[in-house]
């Protein structure tokens, strides 16, 4: 049996444990890979791009400061994604019983880490909107309406790539139940897309 | 490559996009037979795409730089207060942490002895109670005692009343 390759986000995340200037060279690069696959899963929860933005940096900043506990144990993703839920869902909870609240907490006004640029300057989330194609949107609709446990196990499928015994390990479920909630999610989704999916819409973007 | 499942065992990879394009070809041939099966295939891999194909979200140019400039805040409040609160104190943290466990490990030792003596004194307490009491030779004439005070003679009720009136 051939070994597994090691997993090279791993060896970064360990170098980040070590800290100094090793570790923040190999924390930028930990980001760059990861910062579209984290925005794009707490997006699909938070549907409001600034905070999601701000949640997904929030992610990435808890990951550095939990960097001294880390133990290689898992694959590196299993251990970033169950940071981002953990901290979607609490932000989630926070909205419920607060809901006028803001979630920007991290960031101040410094001339030396200026606000967020985006490559478009108009309205991130509208232009998302206009451009979206309408199976996009409905996509979007259905992944939204799927139950939070359902949804994770489906996101962490596409951003995460991680296995069923990886998606149990970040939404402490067992195996089967893991199967079942990603089954029924699809089933789902299966329903209510139905007629993209018969024309074969999806293949021609 | 990845082995093609048997049966309907294929349709877990499949739904977690984990056969590769070979594995995927030899699937679509096995099921080519079935028209259901093969119906059913085309339909989990055809939301596979839908799913593959949801745009990403909008994320700024700047992201790493705000994540790489919070930690830097991070760590420069932390070093702040490490030789904020650290230098002054470093040289006498050691030892008052030595004698604070000490202290409490005294403490301790003392509440046990105290508990100790207490529970001796109580041990004593009651040990001399028990011998306060008279022993058990006091009861070996019970019988007969008992047995006066309940049976009165006729002989004996004549001989109190001559001494009653002589």
């Amino acid at each position: 049996m051939p070994e597994p390759t090691p997993d090279p986000d791993v060896a970064l995340m360990l170098r980040v444990k070590k800290g100094g200037n090793e570790g923040s060279e190999a924390m930028q690069e930990l980001v760059g890979r990861w910062q579209q696959p984290v925005m794009n899963f707490v997006f699909r929860t938070l549907p409001d791009a600034t905070e999601a933005e701000d949640l997904a940096q929030a992610v990435f900043v808890q990951l550095w400061k939990t960097a001294e506990r880390y133990q290689p144990s898992a694959r590196f993703s299993t251990y970033l994604f169950t940071i981002a839920r953990n901290l979607t869902l609490n932000e989630v909870r926070r909205r419920t019983r607060h809901p006028a609240d803001s979630i920007d907490v991290t960031h101040t006004e410094d001339e030396s880490h200026p606000l967020r640029q985006y490559s478009d300057p108009g309205a991130p989330a509208a232009d998302l909107v206009a451009t979206r194609t309408e199976l996009h949107a409905k996509v979007d609709a259905a992944l939204a309406d799927l139950p939070e446990k359902q949804r994770t196990a489906l996101l962490l499928c596409r951003e995460g790539e991680l296995s069923y015994e990886e998606i149990a390990t970040v939404l402490g479920t067992s195996l089967q139940a893991t199967k079942s909630l990603i089954h029924r999610a699809r089933e789902v989704l299966k329903a209510r897309l139905k007629p993209y999916l018969r024309s074969g819409d999806w293949n021609q973007d | 490559m990845k082995p093609v499942p048997e049966n309907s065992d294929w349709l877990d990879p499949v739904a977690i996009g984990a056969l590769d394009a070979e594995a995927l070809s030899q699937l679509q041939a096995r099921l080519a037979h079935s028209p259901r099966e093969k119906a059913r295939l085309e339909e989990e891999l055809a939301l596979n795409g839908l799913l593959q194909d949801i745009a990403d979200a909008p994320l700024s140019n700047n992201f790493t730089s705000q994540v790489m400039g919070e930690i830097s805040r991070l760590e420069a409040t932390q070093a702040r207060r490490r030789s904020a609160w650290g230098a002054p104190f470093r040289w006498i943290f050691r030892p008052a942490l030595a004698t604070a466990v000490a202290a409490l490990a005294l403490t301790g030792w003392w509440q046990f002895r105290l508990q100790e003596r207490s529970n001796l004194a109580q041990s004593v307490q009651a040990v001399s109670r028990a011998a306060a009491v008279p022993g058990v030779e006091v009861f070996q004439d019970f019988d007969a005692i008992q047995l006066l005070r309940t049976s009165s003679q006729p002989g004996d009720v004549e001989l109190i009343a001559a001494l009653d009136n002589p």
